[in-house]
């Protein structure tokens, strides 16, 4: 609140950025993942403000994926915030098929509203390229019934007696798309014309 | 619910019941599932009203039809409340198809359900050949080289929409090709209406996710 009211001399927005780089934290963690809501909260803005990467999760219907939209283009118009970071893509979640099946048709036509929404991003701000793409389906992530089990309590991908689906080979292909995305992945300033 | 759903579950069964010393049930069961393959993705439905056997099956001497039905009888009692409707009733329809043939030898009528298969594959690709033939393929590339350059723009891309949707030299056929390839993978079989409404999403996509973006500066209403 001292941040909001002017009263503290430091930028609230990079208070998360400050502590990630500490010393402390640099040398006890080789990577920091932050899961954060969708809304750009002052939380969601110190997370980006902190990160390299981001990485889309989302539900591929009709209006998730507009809101995929409207998120990619908050990202463009606060660039100054964070212009060297860098967009993975965009990975489905909750699909009603495993990994090797085909999306279902609802699932598809969210895909093209998330497509189409970026699209429209690069042209409205004019951009070099789109800011990201969808990444393989082949890494979307499916509804699972041991990883809805496991939310809220504890981590799904660690969890040793998942049954059914094997979840963690689930998030292992994904982890192999994120490391082949982030290789290509383009820093938000070098997207934009000057 | 699809064929190759379907098996995922029959698969892992068979794996159960391998373990449990029914290595002869679950290596038919494997071949049935193997059977199966060229109709991955047709329904169970369609798959159960399509590959019944057509001539009368030897009498069982090993694992009899009666051994598999009264084995899905058992997964029936341990999934029934917690498998999906559809996974439960796919899975009734299979057991009632299976109970005429009860007395019957499991490996021959897996055999018999393959050539049922291959019989009604035949027919659909000398089908599909003769309809590949009248599809007109520089009309669809001029279309989808048209909608693609015009979706950004209503005032450009409507008239091509309603050209495409009044011109008679496009048919069903040409229409769910032309949706495969502006918007999403669309099955042949996909009824014109259904192709005009695929098509007509990514201008539509384009246009929402434009008005947005101008009304709320890009803020996100999530």
């Amino acid at each position: 609140l001292s941040g909001l009211s002017g009263d503290s001399k430091s930028d609230i927005r990079y208070h998360l950025a400050d502590i990630l780089l500490s010393d402390e934290v640099q040398r006890r963690y080789d990577r920091i993942i932050i899961d954060a809501p969708p809304r750009l909260t002052t939380a969601h803005v110190q997370a980006l403000s902190a990160s390299t990467h981001v990485l889309i999760p989302t539900v591929l219907d009709q209006l998730s994926g507009e809101a995929v939209g409207s998120f990619v283009d908050q990202l463009v118009i606060n660039a100054k915030l964070w212009p060297h970071l860098k967009v993975l893509g965009v990975v489905g979640s909750m699909t009603e098929l495993g990994q090797e099946q085909p999306l279902r048709d609802y699932e598809q036509e969210g895909l093209l509203a998330i497509r189409q929404a970026l699209e429209q991003n690069k042209d409205a701000h004019d951009l070099r390229a789109p800011v990201t793409a969808p990444l393989s389906r082949s890494c979307f992530i499916p509804d699972v019934a041991d990883l809805g089990r496991a939310a809220g309590n504890r981590i799904g991908y660690l969890n040793p007696v998942a049954s059914g689906r094997p979840i963690r080979e689930m998030f292992d292909a994904l982890g192999a798309e994120v490391v082949r995305a982030a290789e290509t992945a383009i820093e938000l300033k070098d997207l934009i014309r000057s | 619910m699809k064929v190759k759903e379907f098996v995922c579950v029959l698969r892992e069964y068979a794996r159960v019941i391998d373990a449990h010393g029914g290595n002869d049930l679950a290596a038919v069961m494997d071949q049935l599932i193997e059977a199966w393959s060229p109709a991955m993705t047709w329904s169970m439905k369609n798959l159960l009203g399509r590959s019944g056997p057509r001539a009368p099956l030897p009498e069982a001497e090993g694992v009899s039809v009666r051994d598999f039905r009264e084995a899905l009888v058992r997964l029936q009692h341990v999934v029934g409340s917690i498998a999906k409707k559809g996974f439960n009733d796919d899975l009734a329809a299979l057991i009632n198809s299976l109970e005429p043939h009860d007395k019957k030898d499991l490996a021959a009528f897996v055999v018999a359900c393959q050539q049922a298969l291959e019989r009604v594959n035949a027919s659909k690709t000398k089908a599909d050949k003769s309809s590949n033939t009248s599809i007109d393929e520089a009309l669809i590339r001029q279309y989808v080289e048209r909608l693609q350059a015009t979706h950004k723009d209503s005032a450009q891309f409507v008239p091509v929409y309603e050209e495409l949707q009044a011109n008679k030299r496009i048919k069903q056929a040409e229409l769910a090709k032309i949706a495969s390839l502006v918007a999403y993978e669309t099955a042949a079989g996909t009824s014109r209406k259904e192709a005009l409404r695929r098509i007509w999403l990514i201008h539509d996509n384009y246009a929402t996710a434009a008005a947005k973006s101008k009304f709320s500066s890009g803020k996100s209403a999530a």
